[in-house]
């Protein structure tokens, strides 16, 4: 059967840069960002706001990536894990935060946003800012670890 | 050969996962699945779904080229079901469509007959005679433990306790879900890159449903975004054949990818249990007599249920001595989803059982429960419940100390509403009576003095490739970073058995071992020979011979002889083994239980690599706290799942845990050459015990049932002040 698909073009800042790209507009801007622009470190967990695996920055505001439409985008200025602060995906990878590795992207964007709202958390705070993000592997003990060894960290 | 991936790719994004590699204009493959738990399928229409713009192809049970049966233990299952669907998971057909959206529509019009069967969801039930039938015979296997007389047991015994106990289905949920992407060659073969724990077990399943010779498929093990099971049995077989089949009959890539709800739905699940139990013991307290009996829900399909009872029965007396040991298991069919591999494999739920019972008696007794289990606890050379000699060398005494003074056990005074609560644990190490239990490695050095592992174990977050590039570095006497491990692929790496049971680090890591020993051995032969003395194994390679040199080894564990017909023999050599301590605080008036702290101490044998250790035994406990708390995945009055989702299935977050608190202890055992333990599973085993104990502490009500939810807490809290009134 013949199929063609509706497609609209879209355009908006990501990691710094601009893109312009032509996508169906019911796409979400996780689908547009791993189908169309390659970008891989999104991770899809379950494609409806429960696990937080793809989670972005929208405007310097922590958002699951599942659930905006990339309509909702246009304009807009969006930074993924591939863009955040290096310190933070190491501080992970050192800690043994890493598992399987599938969360490990929400959460290091998680993180980036919680450091970007809260200089030095306390437990109870990282606990609560991070529930959005679900890690099957760890038990969040080393999770929690990484945060830690950002938290105050001026350098 | 691309190498296995690290921690820092995974932290950075790069494109390791299997979805991270599907191309956009790959086709998609989705399946219809089973509306009802128990029906037959009178007819199968997919005319209409043909029409659907961008469908290129709807499969069923016709299409299939090779047998259309599989099974990892019994061949009881269709690829695609006809006929009869036996669960809420059978597929029926597969729509082949350029993307998701035009599959889902196709999906839709498909219409299929059913005529409704009664379906039975209770395993007890399910063995009754006028029960429906899932399968010509609702009863798959019956195991059993024997020891000594239990009538004579009870008759010696002062006080006797009985309970049953009741656990339900846990999903693995791990975060990535199944995903598999295959690509035609133009000469012929398959290549089929997925989330795959077993790759020499799946490319068996594979080869038979599309009827390819094993050689013509080569499967390329991703990165796996966490298994726990549920990437072990048969959901990895489906997804790769279902790419794979829909890349065979279009000649285009195809990629299978399933959705969260499909997932929890399809793949393999905890085993729900019942359990029967009644102990004996001397006023001094010493354990009589253990009679039980224990009935596995397999739901509609075996999968790998028969060696998952194996496990339960051989671990259903717990680490103790009992004089007189009587236990029947029985693994039945029933129309709910498939259990089988799931983290634990069978112990999590007779652990449940015998440490709650073990509180119990003690309780009776009036006796401390720790004391009560040291008092009864293995030591080496013990006769083991399946009447045989121990000759591993657990030391409880030293794991219960160190719990009971971080935990504060029951010092100090007791705060309102408050308890604490202990179990123990022993896990079986690796197969023992499920299977001969081989390993297999290569080990080489190309010409550019670069280490290369090779086996077909996986790596799914547990570290075992650490521990392998740990283990050849130091045999080989080269740093770290000189030794990759190869991605897995099924036409290059030796078979080593599969990535379960925990076994990498003990059984990968032994074959690792002796390659890179034989390796050593006979390089520095040639060095000798060649007179380059003072040169090391790897600068002679890279440097005066110039070319790859390879060694391969195998490690096997010795037959364990335990007989499930008489309930006799050894099970498992050796065992990891732990005490696990929480402090609880229940809500009276919510009947939220909440843990305060946890405390876990566990006899690991020897430390390859610390990290991964703790992150294992930390997230086993977690999952062990989910089991007794939260988890349950439901099938609903309407015969329908009721919360295959992330929202209602509930995962522990970051902010349900208290920091788990982990304590490792190196005792080596002394019958494998490197002395580890398995780490992997044992610590989902105790926890869901130890909090029931916890809230009886607090409480006085024995919840006998898992999940531990606040219904529960609050129907046994009126039920308690009832009596209370009444009396
Ligand atoms: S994929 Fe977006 S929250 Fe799970
Ligand atoms: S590391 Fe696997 S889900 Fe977090």
């Amino acid at each position: 059967m013949q199929y063609s698909r509706v497609e609209k073009e879209f355009f908006f800042r990501l990691n710094g840069e601009e893109v312009r790209v032509r996508a169906p507009p019911g796409y979400t801007l996780l689908e547009v960002l791993r189908h169309i622009l390659h970008l891989t470190g999104t991770k899809d967990g379950c494609s409806s706001g429960d696990c937080g695996a793809c989670t972005v920055l929208l405007d310097g505001r922590a958002v699951h990536s599942c659930l905006t439409l990339i309509s909702q985008v246009e304009g807009r200025e969006v930074t993924t894990v591939e863009a955040v602060d290096e310190k933070v995906a190491d501080a992970y990878a050192r800690h043994g935060a890493v598992q399987c590795g599938y969360c490990t992207p929400g959460f290091v964007v998680a993180t980036a946003y919680l450091l970007s709202k809260m200089h030095n958390p306390s437990d109870a705070e990282i606990r609560e800012w991070l529930r959005g993000n679900l890690c099957r592997c760890t038990g969040y003990v080393k999770i929690l670890k990484a945060v830690e060894s950002l938290a105050g960290d001026d350098g | 050969m691309k190498r296995v991936y690290t921690a820092y790719d995974a932290v950075r994004g790069a494109p390791i996962y299997t979805e991270d590699i599907v191309p956009e204009n790959a086709l998609r493959v989705k399946a219809l699945r089973s509306e009802h738990s128990h029906a037959l399928i009178k007819r199968v229409d997919v005319s209409a779904a043909l029409e659907v713009p961008g469908v290129l192809a709807v499969l069923t049970a016709r299409d299939v080229p090779g047998e259309n049966i599989t099974g990892a233990v019994v061949l009881d299952r269709p690829f695609l079901a006809y006929e009869k669907v036996r669960c809420l998971a059978d597929p029926i057909a597969l729509v082949v469509a350029v993307d998701e959206e035009a599959a889902d529509k196709a999906i839709e019009k498909i219409v299929v007959d059913y005529e409704v069967l009664e379906p039975v969801y209770d395993p007890v039930k399910a063995l009754e005679e006028s029960a429906p039938k899932v399968h010509e015979n609702n009863l798959l296997r019956h195991y059993k433990l024997r020891k000594g007389d239990v009538t004579r047991g009870f008759n010696e015994s002062d006080i006797i306790v009985e309970e049953e106990f009741r656990t339900q289905m846990q999903d693995p949920a791990p975060l990535e879900p199944e995903a598999a992407y295959a690509v035609p060659e133009k000469d012929g073969t398959l290549t089929i890159y997925g989330s795959i724990q077993n790759p020499f077990y799946v490319l068996t399943g594979v080869s038979r449903i599309l009827g390819l010779p094993r050689d013509k498929i080569n499967l390329v093990v991703m990165a796996i975004g966490g298994t726990f099971g549920g990437k072990s049995d048969e959901a990895p077989w489906d997804v790769c054949a279902m790419a794979g089949l829909a890349a065979l009959k279009t000649g285009k890539p195809a990629a299978c990818i399933y959705g969260r709800d499909e997932s929890m739905i399809a793949h393999s699940h905890r085993h729900p249990a019942v359990m029967r139990y009644k102990v004996g013991a001397t006023t001094d307290g010493r354990l009589k007599a253990l009679d039980a009996d224990i009935y596995f829900d397999t739901g509609a399909y075996a999968s790998v249920g028969p060696l998952v009872m194996l496990r339960a029965v051989t671990h259903a007396a717990g680490p103790y001595v009992v004089e007189n040991v009587r236990v029947d298991s029985y693994l039945v069919y029933t129309n709910n989803l498939t259990a089988g591999s799931m983290r634990g494999f069978g112990s999590p739920q007779v652990h449940f059982a015998v440490e709650s019972m073990m509180d119990i008696l003690a309780d009776k007794l009036g006796m401390d429960p720790v004391e009560l289990r040291l008092k009864n606890a293995w030591r080496q050379g013990v006769v083991t419940a399946s009447d045989a000699v121990l000759m591993d060398n657990p030391d409880f005494g030293v794991l219960a100390e160190k719990v009971c003074e971080e935990l504060g056990w029951r010092r100090g005074e007791k705060h309102p509403d408050e308890g604490v609560g202990i179990a123990f644990m022993a896990h079986g190490n690796s197969l023992g009576p499920e299977g001969e239990d081989k390993s297999s490695a290569t080990v080489r050095i190309s010409s550019d003095g670069t280490v290369h592992v090779a086996t077909s174990l996986t790596e799914y977050g547990t570290g075992a490739s650490r521990g392998f590039v740990k283990i050849a570095a130091s045999v080989l006497g080269v740093p770290e970073d000189r030794v990759v491990v190869d991605r897995v692929e099924t036409q290059k790496v030796p078979d080593s058995g599969g990535t379960f049971a925990s076994r990498s680090t003990l059984m990968g890591g032994n074959a690792v071992y002796l390659a890179a020993k034989r390796l050593r051995e006979r390089i520095e032969r040639l060095i000798e020979e060649s007179g380059h003395k003072g040169l090391d194994v790897v600068g002679f390679v890279r440097d005066v011979l110039r070319e790859e040199v390879s060694e391969y080894a195998e490690f096997k564990l010795p037959v364990c002889d335990y007989n499930p017909e008489t309930g006799k023999g050894t099970p498992y050599l050796q065992y990891t083994y732990g005490v696990v301590g929480v402090r609880v605080k229940v809500d009276r008036e919510l009947g939220v239980v909440r843990v305060k702290d946890i405390v876990a101490a566990f006899d690991v044998g020897r430390v390859v690599n610390e990290g991964y250790l703790t992150a294992q035994l930390e997230g086993g406990i977690t999952q062990g706290v989910a089991y007794g708390l939260l988890e349950e995945l439901l099938i609903g009055k309407k015969h329908k799942v009721l919360n295959p989702n992330l929202a209602d299935y509930l995962v522990p977050t970051a902010a349900d845990m208290p920091r788990v608190k982990v304590i490792v202890i190196e005792n080596p055992s002394p019958l494998t050459p490197l002395g580890t333990r398995t780490a992997g599973e044992p610590g989902i085993d105790a926890p869901a015990a130890a909090i029931a104990n916890a809230v009886y502490d607090a409480l006085k009500i024995r919840i006998t049932s898992l999940p531990i939810t606040p219904e529960k807490v609050v129907a046994a809290l009126e039920k308690s002040e009832a009596i209370a009134v009444f009396v």
